[in-house]
């Protein structure tokens, strides 16, 4: 290489070193004692929040302040905006003025802050801002009383199901007595299999309750169920609904073709068995023969819809060209809802035998055969006489 | 009249200069940002053997990629439009760059957003433009999809591919994306459907909002 194409090389190292010391990178933090606060409405409450800043940019950044959501008329901020130097930072403080009023129901205020100016240059198809915000939270109670189901669950163990059910006293008064009544019900049938309570319990006002009740999964064959829930609060109603299963869904091998001819291509036959109540869909099976630990190529079935405990023949084609005779490894991967079923077994392949042509007659044939023959015979016997007379 | 050795021996120590420099900003920029997500500790010692420590809480959203350039290229003749996006993952229903021909480097970088601070964040962005505006022409697409470049991080939580709105859509939704170092990080990528009868340069820009979710991480 000569003198300018070294240079040239060194160069363009220094360059690309120069490149990899721009970093790419932005960054924007907000820290104070909460970030999430959860008040319970107060008319006329007051409070104020201290936070700082930090900032990683590669280029003085202008940095916007402000509240939005629906708090935001009650939030003042002791600076709009700021401009500030790379790796830097600010600090500033928050004033929350609750009013007199607020609807019943959860409130939000967002205290943010935000780049003002998009990163990533001219060229880019796609540049950012960034933006960070904390969070007050208003609780406003309900006149009265106001039960709600945040969350209900199913905890399903081999004997039993129970129910779980949280619960949240949002009124104003108490509630005396919250009890659950669950229906169930076969998933997509309207029919009712059976009900369950569980024990009533008070849900004192602004707090929260968890309620129970069980049900057991004895009786039911397993597949999916739909749990309705109704929570009686003197004399009100909250509804929730869940979907459980019951034991686990799986769809097993019922049987295979065992055995093949050599050197020709022959449908393979899988049946499979679903043990579920509901229908399956993409149901489909992965064969994989091997003789000897040496893996012939897989194959796979189309997938097809397995009806609730039914069963179903899945097809594939074995070919055979150019394998020995003799017994085989196979296993079946039945592929189902992200689940897989795993079977062995073995298969056959038998010798290809050499037919010899057959001859079939028919009866009729047999008869015109036999007829023919004595036509023929008789022909000469005539022949031989008239030959016998002429001699005479 | 410099000697090429003397000439070898100034860009040598141009480039020892570069490496040292590049270590050195690499080292204050990491320091910088471990100062900012430690918060405000106070100590206040009350009697004899006995510290008080209070710890803030902290959000910060390190963004890794603030550049996203698709560089430039057409829509190959014939074809209705040409799909291009960020993502390396490559499905029949979202090719990286099918009918489309590039006249620069095919380089988009992906977004990659990590929780820097001690709360759980929900990631939520606002794009400047939707398809129509941004791309224009006969049927344009502006798709985005989030998706966990750290194991489990914002599991259950992420988008898959859906139409950029111009309102506030999540990235990673219920405060799922946790500060723990083994699952903080995730990738935001975008798609373009670029149609036959556009031209020009398109830009848009995106706000990436962090809010700070309730509870422990």
């Amino acid at each position: 290489m000569n003198k300018r194409g070294k240079q040239f090389i060194f160069l363009a190292t220094v360059l690309v070193f120069l490149l990899l010391s721009i970093k790419n990178t932005s960054a924007l933090g907000i820290s104070g004692t909460t970030l999430y606060d959860k008040i319970d409405f107060q008319p006329g409450l007051e409070k104020t929040y201290n936070f700082r800043v930090g900032t990683e940019t590669t280029h003085p950044m202008n940095y916007k302040i402000y509240a939005k959501e629906d708090l935001a008329p009650y939030i003042t901020t002791s600076i709009s905006e700021i401009f500030v130097d790379p790796h830097s930072g600010f600090d500033f403080s928050a004033s929350l003025k609750l009013p007199d009023y607020l609807s019943p129901g959860m409130h939000y205020g967002y205290i943010c802050v935000m780049e003002t100016e998009p990163m990533g240059g001219p060229g880019s198809s796609i540049g950012i801002k960034t933006e960070v915000c904390a969070v007050i939270q208003v609780k406003v109670l309900y006149p009265g009383k106001y039960l709600v189901i945040n969350n209900f669950d199913a905890v399903v163990t081999n004997r039993q199901v129970q129910f779980i059910l949280d619960v949240e006293n949002l009124g104003t008064e108490d509630i005396i007595s919250a009890k659950p009544f669950i229906d169930i019900f076969e998933l997509n049938r309207t029919e009712k299999l059976a009900s369950v309570e569980g024990q009533a319990q008070p849900v004192p006002s602004n707090t929260k309750a968890t309620l129970t009740a069980f049900l057991d999964a004895g009786l039911f064959n397993v597949g999916d169920y739909l749990a309705k829930a109704i929570v009686n609060y003197d004399g009100l109603e909250a509804n929730a609904s869940k979907q459980f299963k019951i034991g686990e869904l799986e769809v097993r091998l019922v049987n295979y073709t065992k055995e093949f001819e050599q050197d020709k291509i022959s449908p393979m036959e899988i049946e499979v068995e679903s043990l579920w109540n509901q229908e399956i869909k993409n149901v489909f099976v992965e064969v994989s023969i091997s003789k000897n630990g040496e893996k012939l190529p897989d194959m796979r079935t189309p997938s097809e819809t397995l009806p609730p405990w039914g069963r179903t023949i899945l097809k594939t084609f074995f070919d055979t060209n150019g394998l020995a005779a003799g017994d085989y490894d196979a296993s079946f991967r039945i592929n189902y809802e992200n689940k897989i079923t795993e079977s062995s077994g073995t298969i056959k392949i038998k010798e290809r035998k050499l037919e010899s042509p057959k001859l079939s007659l028919s009866l009729n044939t047999i008869l015109l055969l036999i007829v023919l023959v004595l036509l023929i015979l008789l022909i000469l016997l005539v022949l031989r006489r008239k030959k016998r007379k002429e001699q005479q | 009249m410099m000697s090429k050795r003397g000439k070898i021996d100034i860009l040598s120590v141009f480039l020892v200069a570069t490496i040292v420099l590049s270590i050195i900003t690499t080292f204050i920029v990491l320091n910088h940002i471990n100062a900012m997500i430690t918060g405000w500790p106070t100590y206040t010692p009350t009697s004899a053997g006995q510290i008080n420590v209070s710890i803030d809480s902290n959000l910060t959203i390190l963004l890794t990629n603030y550049n996203m350039s698709f560089g430039t290229g057409y829509v190959v003749n014939d074809k209705v439009h040409a799909t291009i996006n960020s993502s390396s993952v490559v499905t029949t229903a979202i090719l990286q760059g099918a009918n489309w021909t590039n006249t620069s480097a095919f380089s988009p970088q992906r977004f990659i957003l990590r929780n820097d601070g001690n709360v759980n964040a929900t990631i939520t962005f606002t794009s400047s433009a939707t398809a129509a505006q941004m791309i224009g022409g006969t049927n344009p697409d502006f798709k985005y999809n989030s998706s966990a470049k750290d194991t489990n991080a914002c599991k259950g939580n992420l988008v898959d591919w859906i139409s950029v709105t111009g309102a506030s859509q999540n990235i990673c939704a219920n405060g799922g994306l946790s500060p723990t170092d083994t699952k903080d990080e995730i990738y935001v990528d975008v798609l373009l459907q670029i149609p036959y009868d556009v031209v020009g340069t398109k830009e848009a820009f995106f706000v990436f909002s962090a809010t700070a979710a309730p509870g422990n991480p």
